[in-house]
Order: C-alpha cells, then structure tokens, then sequence
C-alpha cells in the first residue's frame, strides 16, 4: 500500500473529525487504525489542540512524517459519524484506498441541514429551552422568534470562514436585541414574563456544553494539552456569548 | 407532579432535538438524541422537586445522560459524543451564567461573584457526572447484546 497516500487519508480523517467536535482520543485512535493499515505496526498519530500528527516507518521510502493544523472549529456530529463509519469499513477491508479517498471527498463537502430546517429547528428548540425554564408562553414566543434570527445569522456566517469568538459574541447581543425588541413591540408585560428566560433559551447552544465535555473528557484520558487548551476556550466562549448579551442588555 | 416535572421534561425532548438539528445530527438519531435530553432533565426535575437538591440532581442527571448515551453508542454504532452532547444540553447553567452577566452590569459584584460559583458548581456537577461513567470500560455497556 502506498504509504503517503495512506498517511494522507489518516490526516484528512483526523482533520474532518477534529473540526466537526470529536474528542482527542477518538481523533487519534482513528487515525492510528488507518496507519496501521499499511505494512508497518510502527505509527504514531498524535493531536496536540489543534494540531495534527502522523509518522509511519515504511521501508521502502523510509520515515514519513506529516503534519497538519486545523483551523476551522464548528459543530457537525453528521461528519463524525460517517468518517467513524468509513474509517470501520477501510479498517475491515470492505473499502479500498481510492474509494476511501474518495468518499473522505465527499465527507467533507457534505452538506448541513436546509437553511429554513436550522431557523425552524433553532426557534423551535430555543421555545421549547424556555418552556422547561419555567418561561410563560410569551417568553417562548419570544425565544422563538429571536431563536430564529439567530438561526438564520448562523446559518449565514458557516458560509465563509470566521473566528469563533466573533461568531459567538455577535450571537449573543444578536439574541439579546431580538429579544428585547419583540417584548417592546408588542407591549409585552414584563412584571409577568421573564426576559432574561427567553434570552437564555436562546443563547443556550452557543455556550461551550460541548468544549466543556470534550475538555474533561480528553484531561481524563491523558491529552493534558487538548484538555487544557479546551477548557480555555469554554472560558472564552462563555465570555464572548456572556459579554454580547450583557451589550444588547445595555441598549435598553 | 405532572406541572413541574412531566410537562418540563416533554418541553426538554422537543428542545434537544431541535438544538440537535444545530449540531447537524444525522436525521435518525434526532429523536435519540431527544430522548437523552428529556431523561436528563426528568431525573433532575425529580431530585429538585422531592429532595431539593438541584446539584446532586444534576449529578445523577448527567450520569443517566452519559450512561444512556453510551448504550445507544452502542447499540446504534454511532459515537456516543452525538447523544452525550445533546442530553446535558438542558443540563448547562445558562441561566446562571445570565445572571452573573446581568449581575455584572448591575455592578452588583456580591451578587455576581455568588452566580459565578454557582455556575462553577454545576459545571463542575456536569464534570463529575459525567466521570462516573465515562470511566466505566466499553464492555459495562455490552449487557444487552445488539441485535445482528
């Protein structure tokens, strides 16, 4: 087997995984499976952050190392599960390099969801998020309406690349203002409804759940310096999304 | 009962699964994904209401997401990140990190340093929770065997 090219299908697997969300672990062990296709049980694959690693002694062409650093940072769990899946299939031989390859191909220009399907689902979800809050019916309205737009502005912003921390900070005074506007529009009674439920249920998803757990999860299994970086960036994000709300809060 | 736990919990389906769909979660998982999020806040509802306790709750709460999560890894073939992620979703102190936020421009800094622990504490209450489990080996969630 061609070993640049298998090393080079382990890094676009790792990149793929490490940019959809994947924990440390899973990236490397993924990785090393499909190195350890080749002719030589000597791989390594390595994640630091967000930097990738792979190194496999051939002998025909001596010591490959090859490296990779990953830059874009978005949620897409649809990804990780069908390169987990076709990095199995190569594993267990039902996929050949070129389809691998291939397939990896189209992993990666894969299509999201429709843009009406994410407003309706954000609006929906960010409704429903209030709801549990014990938010009144208003509230969810509320949550609705500004869940949407910010759906919309996300949707929007995956089109062309954007650092994180601007993407998040403008969501959350985005978030805020909707919000806010809707209960001055229609007169919405504050005493009785609760705004800052409507902007949680909102904001909810742009707060780092995922970088927080994915964080523990890589400290527990030994990746000190992902874990670390990771629990930075919780804090950043909080920060960023915490900061645009408090801005939109101070418009009114 | 029904109000303060049943109601909640079905709103918390509805809303992972929705969120969910952010995640760009493959479309058959989306209710699994839901369910995760509603067993969630169903056990945290619980201890809140009858032992008034929301950290332990939200202990014991992401251990049952995470403990889910892992069987429907699973049994479905997919990872468990997908259904982990999605059911402590209910479970992140928004509110609290709201609060502390708000408490912030309000200058009142007592108020925001006591919101910002407890922001500490129930992210640490996810941690925790979520560690019990995820120590356990990939074999503890064998039991029941999956279906060929």
């Amino acid at each position: 087997m061609d070993e640049n090219r298998l090393l080079k299908l382990a890094l676009d697997a790792g990149e793929i995984m490490l940019a959809s969300g994947a924990e440390t672990h899973r990236v490397q062990d993924t990785m090393r499976r499909i190195l350890l296709m080749g002719d030589t049980d000597m791989v390594t694959a390595s994640t630091l952050s967000t930097m990738l690693i792979v190194s496999i002694h051939s002998e025909k062409d001596g010591s490959l190392t090859l490296s990779r650093s990953v830059e874009n940072r978005e949620v897409n769990f649809q990804k990780i599960a069908h390169v987990n899946a076709l990095s199995r299939a190569f594993v267990s031989g039902k996929v050949t390099l070129d389809e691998a390859q291939e397939e990896m191909e189209k992993i990666y220009h894969e299509p999201c969801f429709s843009l009406p399907v994410t407003t309706i689902a954000y609006g929906i979800g960010a409704a429903a998020i209030t709801l549990v809050f014990d938010g009144t019916l208003w509230d969810a309205l509320a949550a609705f309406v500004s869940g949407a737009v910010t759906g919309i502005f996300f949707a929007l912003l995956a089109r062309w690349k954007k650092p994180y921390f601007l993407a998040t900070f403008l969501g959350g005074i985005l978030a805020g203002v909707c919000a806010m506007a809707f209960y001055r529009i229609f007169q919405v009674d504050v005493q009785a409804n609760n705004y800052n439920i409507a902007i949680v249920g909102c904001t909810l998803p742009l707060l780092p759940g995922l970088t927080m757990t994915n964080a523990i999860r890589d400290i527990l299994e030994g990746n000190f310096i992902s874990g670390t970086a990771k629990l930075m960036e919780a804090l950043l994000i909080a920060v960023a999304v915490a900061s645009g709300i408090a801005i939109a809060l101070s418009f009114f | 009962m029904l109000q303060e736990v049943i109601l909640p919990s079905v709103a918390a389906f509805i809303g992972t699964a929705g969120f969910a769909v952010m995640f760009n979660t493959p479309r058959r998982e989306l209710l699994y994904c839901g369910f995760c999020g509603m067993l969630g806040w169903f056990v945290f509802a619980l201890f809140r209401l009858y032992w008034q306790q929301p950290v332990v709750g939200t202990v014991v709460a992401t251990a049952a997401v995470t403990a889910a999560a892992r069987f429907l890894s699973y049994h479905r073939q997919m990872p468990s990140t997908l259904y982990h992620i999605s059911g402590i979703l209910p479970l992140v102190p928004g509110v609290a990190v709201y609060n502390t936020m708000s408490a912030l421009l309000e200058n009142d800094l007592i108020g925001a340093f006591s919101y910002g622990m407890a922001v500490l504490k129930y992210a640490g209450a996810i941690s925790i929770g979520s560690i019990f489990v995820l120590i356990l080996p990939y074999s503890a969630f064998e039991i029941i065997k999956r279906r060929a």
